[in-house]
């Protein structure tokens, strides 16, 4: 140890210990200056308080080697400044200070000082939340905000203000200043300092309209939108207050006209209908943050696409054209292009189909390679990744397939989807020419992007490599041709590429918006039907049944991962020597041959068992549950019970009523429609059952006074009734207790909601009901809360019993709706319902997909055979195959955006129980 | 309305035999089942071609066609008949239910499910092997004419569960499901009827597959083979594709300002 140290280590050895590990870690050269002044600084700090000691030497510690000399010295007479006001206050100081010297310079320094010194006028209490949030914007190496920030808070504490409003003030003000994003947290923080400047009062309710929508604007939107409230502020002082708290109209208005920015939030329904109605497949959006980082591609977490079969990944807000139009039209543009990769089947590549049907020259390096084996890391890799990895530089190889897969599209959309590139290529070409700009210009693979991709004249270019290559594009591509063409053209001309571009020089292509082809993600997604796609196309080659993998994976991703025997019939290529005369023999027996492999059990997957019951008082029932691999029924195989649902004051259901009275009043008048009228009789009809004597009587009189007679004679009798029963059987399921996006309440409580006015057209129409929720966790503990039974009241304990549902375990759908029918059986109505509002599959402990699915839907399949009709609502989850598989084709509803739900539910209820009147 | 206004969709067996494609087995189906004359029933969504499908049959089999488009007001005796007040008597007049029955014409009743419930009930002895229809207002049973055939359609789309065919009037026919046509037998038709090249038709079908992908949306039907038709026949007459597809395809679908969106958003894909 150091003789210097030795000297500490008298004061504090553990401290004078540990620093000298870090030194040897560090291998910081010491000089004995530096070192002198630490040790007497942190003795002085120690003899005042141990823990302010300790802070003084971490701060040395951490500013040694990293600043001049200056520096440092100039922190030893800052923390004697501050430490002589008080060890809390030096503490702190020898901490937020070492961030500061090191990252920024003497001018935030200064500002830095000159702020605390106006935050100490009112009380070192403003002090830790402030420097939290400046340690926050340091480390995020946001030093404009971090000054921006500082200034504002001179501004602010400069004002007199009351204790209470200070502190106040310091919580929120950098807490609002660190929720701001990065990019333009600066600006933003500038138009706080306008607001303070014009009325200090206004702060906290201007900080508040952030959330309110202020955060979408972009910077020159929001200096347009403070210098309105100004001008109303001084003009009248109470309309400004109101602009600056977005409690106005005006303020609402003005700020939805500014704002250029496009949250994803905003135009995600709309881009995940598109999505479907397009592709067909079960495929939404989702932010690029959702994404793993491990997945994402570099450079693009801000302003890129990237999918991988289920999800669309694209960024949470697109702001970078200065009008809202354009970017709106951006993620369009993004969302569309992303599209066509599935459209046209680039993730179907298949190298062995490739290979076979000879798109490769001879002279390609990749004849020789076997397919069926899984790399030597054991994970398996997308045909597209192995394809890349024959070639010398799989970079290269892959950045050539981007440009000519992309190009091979561009051709496809063109015959296909015109409008689609006649709305995408000029932004892309605009991207690029910035991307040019920004250097990339010189690059060969940038310029054969453009010329392919984009479709930009080659004239102008020099490099005649850039110019046979787009040529060769040209005659090979047509709007016809596969993914595998794309590839072969790879091949063709690597080996030229590999002289013309350079791996240091030109490093990887880059593309606007990061648009990547993903093989790996795909495969990440879809892993699980690679595997069985090996497997069944190896049980196939055994019986010399040839069929492509892609084939397989094709189908097993359409159906969910399950394969039917007319499946792989539909896909199965040839027999392997089908030459000989055996061939056709062999083909009339390839169905035998198939049947013999039990796909299924290939493809299926299996739960765990059973859970035990817990200790419980109360009624229980015991149901029988189907097995649909045994094709039987496990008899009382599953326990229901009947659990209180517990209280919770009802001011929500009053709540709930204001909110939606204009929807109230709107369900009274529809359902009041709905409700008969007993039997009636229509008179003087033109037509109808019987005549009308009366109105005979009158025809004859007419006539004998030579009038000219009515000719409505007849009668109409309607015999009208109304005997509905419903039951709703509402799933409280863990995950009804996400939040809703861009929302704070969660799935459930838009389910109160809705439960709240079907109540209210319920007592309208004056159907019997009942609501029911259910839950659980294994099969002998399945909970069923009665809610309200059919012949209980609408009272004050049914309202607080709505109020009190929350979310619970999982869903044995099954059980529950089979407790449900046995509660509909005893109502005596003619005509019965039974509604399902549920968020997705049902899902339990030994209960999971086509199990559970097979269960309830045989459960529903009884109800039906008794004569209630069932019919399924699901919400917050996007249309699958398999929801139709569970309620029938016709029997359920999905309402994706949870939020349509109040508005939709009696509304379907109203459609299901319709009648002609 | 009357019952005559009814039957003047009545059709015998000259003209032009209407267009139709066969996209199943239906036409074999329809066939065998007149011969051993069964009664029929055609299921399918709106605009799938039900009732193009019949009037081509008629035609075939050379049979009179009488269409009853049945709504909520259709009572019995809007299909049986009624007396009329000529003169100073009173004359029955059959409805066309009867006249069928007499003249042995193919009786076609389109979207049973939306005539009042008792109406069913008077088809039922005629839909057995009694092949009666019973006149009460005139106390007459009438025999059916030989040659005499009911068809009904109905639409499954229609969710109310009050409107649902009761098991003893299904089980009384032979069901023959109906359904979109494959894109290459729609694109044929829709050329066929819309009177527009194979292009403009392929794009039309491809429009409608998309839309049906987002029925679960909203949308109660998906875009009907009809709607598809319509659209080709304004396209044929010079109206540019986008507005053909928004008038004859968008907005009767749909009054949900999120799905026309969705709907703008595919039609000017691909224009």
């Amino acid at each position: 140890m150091n003789r210097q140290l030795k000297e500490l280590s008298i004061a504090d050895p553990e401290l004078a210990a540990e620093i000298d590990t870090k030194f040897v870690e560090r291998k910081v050269p010491l000089a004995s200056d530096i070192l002198q002044m630490m040790v007497a600084e942190t003795i002085w700090g120690l003899s005042i308080e141990r823990a302010f000691g300790q802070a003084i030497a971490h701060g040395f510690l951490s500013l040694m080697g990293n600043v001049s000399k200056e520096r440092i010295s100039r922190y030893r007479d800052l923390i004697r400044g501050t430490g002589e006001s008080g060890p809390t206050m030096g503490r702190m100081m020898a901490g937020v200070l070492v961030p500061i010297l090191i990252r920024t310079d003497e001018g935030f320094l200064k500002q830095f000082l000159e702020t605390v010194a106006v935050l100490l006028e009112k009380g070192s209490y403003t002090l830790p939340p402030v420097t939290d949030a400046l340690l926050f914007l340091l480390h995020e190496g946001d030093s404009d905000g971090a000054i921006a920030f500082l200034r504002l808070l001179t501004d602010i504490f400069r004002q007199p203000l009351s204790y209470n409003r200070s502190r106040n003030l310091s919580q929120i003000v950098p807490k609002a200043v660190c929720a701001f994003p990065v990019r333009g947290r600066a600006a933003r923080i500038r138009e706080v300092g306008r607001v303070v400047h014009a009325d200090v009062s206004l702060t906290e309710a201007f900080l508040d309209s952030f959330d309110n929508g202020l955060l979408h604007l972009g910077s020159e939107g929001l200096t347009v939108f403070v210098s309105r409230g100004i001008e109303l502020l001084s003009e009248n002082p109470t309309a400004g207050e109101k602009f600056f708290s977005m409690s106005s109209r005006q303020a609402r208005e003005c700020c939805v006209n500014l704002q250029v920015a496009v949250p994803l939030s905003q135009i995600r329904n709309r881009l995940d209908r598109y999505l479907q109605a397009r592709t067909g497949l079960r495929m939404t959006v989702k932010p690029l943050s959702a994404l793993s980082p491990m997945h994402r591609s570099p450079g693009g977490e801000h302003l890129g696409v990237v999918s991988d079969g289920k999800f669309i990944y694209l960024p949470s807000e697109i702001d970078i054209s200065p009008t809202r139009a354009e970017n709106n039209n951006l993620y369009q543009v993004l969302v569309r292009l992303e599209a066509a990769y599935y459209e046209c089947g680039t993730f179907d590549f298949d190298l062995e189909k490739a290979m076979e049907k000879g798109v490769f020259p001879d002279t390609a390096p990749l004849r020789k390679v076997s397919f069926a084996e899984p790399d030597e890391s054991g994970k398996s890799l997308a045909d597209l990744e192995r394809f890349f990895a024959f070639f010398k530089r799989p970079q290269l190889a892959k950045d050539l397939f981007v440009i000519f897969e992309q190009g091979r599209i561009r051709l496809w959309l063109d015959r296909h989807y015109p409008g689609i590139l006649r709305m995408s290529l000029p932004v892309l070409r605009a991207e690029a020419h910035r991307m040019a700009e920004a250097g990339e210009f010189t690059k060969p693979l940038f310029r054969l992007y453009r010329a392919i991709v984009l479709n930009e004249g080659t004239a102008a270019d020099q490099n005649r490599w850039i110019e046979t290559t787009t040529k060769r594009f040209h005659q090979t591509m047509n709007p016809t041709v596969t993914v595998e063409w794309s590839a072969a053209l790879v091949a063709d001309v690597y080996g030229e590429a590999e002289n013309h571009v350079s791996e240091k020089v030109d490093g990887a292509l880059l593309v606007p918006f990061h648009r990547q082809i993903r093989a790996d993600l795909f495969m990440h997604t879809y892993g699980t039907d690679e595997m069985k796609a090996v497997r069944i196309q190896q049980l196939l080659s055994e019986r010399n049944i040839k069929v492509y993998r892609s084939d397989i994976r094709k189908k097993l991703r359409d159906q969910n991962g399950t394969l039917s025997l007319d499946d792989v019939q539909s896909i199965v290529v040839s027999l392997r020597d089908s030459v000989d005369e055996h061939g056709m023999e062999k083909l009339r027996h390839i169905h035998s041959d198939l049947s013999a492999i039990d796909f299924f059990g290939m493809v299926a997957e299996s739960g765990p068992a059973t859970t035990p019951s817990a200790h419980f008082t109360g009624n229980s029932f015991r149901y029988r549950e189907w097995d649909f691999r045994l094709q039987d029924y496990l008899q009382d195989h599953v326990m229901v019970r009947e659990v209180p649902t517990p209280l919770a004051a009802a001011d929500f259901f009053e709540a709930t009523r204001r909110k939606h009275h204009g929807l109230i009043k709107k369900i009274r008048f529809s359902f009041e429609m709905l409700k008969p009228q007993g039997l009636t009789i229509l008179r003087r009809w033109l037509e109808g059952d019987d005549f009308d004597y009366r109105a005979l009587i009158d025809y004859v009189i007419d006539r004998k006074a030579g009038m000219i007679p009515s000719e409505r004679l007849y009668i109409k009798r309607l015999k009208q009734e109304r005997d509905v029963c419903v039951l709703l059987l509402v799933d409280l399921s863990r995950s009804t207790a996400n939040t809703v996006l861009g929302g704070k309440a969660t799935v459930l409580d838009i389910e109160k909601e809705a439960i709240v006015l079907l109540c209210e057209a319920l007592s309208v129409v004056g159907d019997r009901f009942s609501i029911a929720g259910f839950s659980g966790s294994g099969r002998l503990g399945v909970e069923y809360y009665l809610i309200k039974a059919f012949g209980e009241p609408m009272d004050e304990t049914i309202r607080q019993r709505i109020n009190g549902i929350t979310p619970r375990r999982s869903t044995r759908m099954g059980a529950a709706v089979r407790h449900a029918v046995s509660q509909l059986v005893e109502v005596p109505s003619k005509v019965k319902l039974l509604l399902l509002l549920g968020d997705g599959f049902p899902n339990d402990t030994g209960y999971k997909q086509d199990y559970a699915i097979e269960d309830t839907r045989r459960a529903l399949d009884e109800a039906r055979s008794r004569n209630i009709h069932a019919h399924g609502i699901t919400v917050n989850f996007s249309a699958d195959v398999q929801l139709d598989a569970l309620y029938g084709k016709r029997r359920h509803h999905v309402i994706r955006d949870i939020r349509e739900l109040p508005d939709k539910l009696f509304r379907i209820y109203g459609a299901l129980t319709r009648q002609s009147i | 309305m009357s019952a005559d206004r009814q039957t003047d969709k009545t059709r015998y067996g000259g003209g032009k035999t209407p267009y139709y494609l066969e996209t199943g087995n239906e036409i074999q189906l329809f066939e065998a089942a007149y011969d051993a004359r069964l009664p029929v029933m055609l299921k399918g969504p709106t605009g799938c071609g039900k009732t193009r499908c019949v009037e081509y049959l008629a035609h075939r089999l050379k049979r009179p066609l009488i269409t009853v488009a049945c709504h909520e007001d259709l009572f019995a005796s809007d299909l049986i008949g009624r007396f009329l007040l000529k003169n100073d008597e009173t004359v029955w007049m059959d409805g066309p239910l009867t006249k069928a029955v007499r003249i042995g014409a193919i009786c076609y009743l389109d979207e049973i499910v939306e005539a009042r419930k008792d109406t069913t009930v008077v088809i039922h002895p005629l839909t057995d092997n009694r092949r009666i229809l019973n006149i009460d207002k005139k106390g007459e049973i009438l025999q059916a004419h030989n040659d005499f055939l009911l068809v009904i359609s109905y639409n499954p789309g229609y969710q109310s569960i009050l409107k649902d065919l009761k098991q003893s009037t299904r089980q009384r026919f032979v069901a023959i499901e109906f359904d979109y046509p494959e894109p290459d037998m729609e694109t044929r038709i829709v050329s066929h009827e819309g009177q527009v090249d194979r292009e403009t038709a392929a794009k039309l079908v491809s429009l409608g597959g998309k839309i049906r992908n987002i029925k679960e949306h909203g949308l109660t039907e998906g875009a009907s083979t009809r709607l598809l038709i319509y659209a080709a026949q304004l396209t044929g007459r010079g109206l540019p594709f986008h507005d053909a597809c928004k008038a004859a395809i968008c907005l009767p679908l749909t009054d949900d300002a999120g799905l026309q969106e969705t709907l703008a958003d595919l039609i000017a894909d691909m224009v």
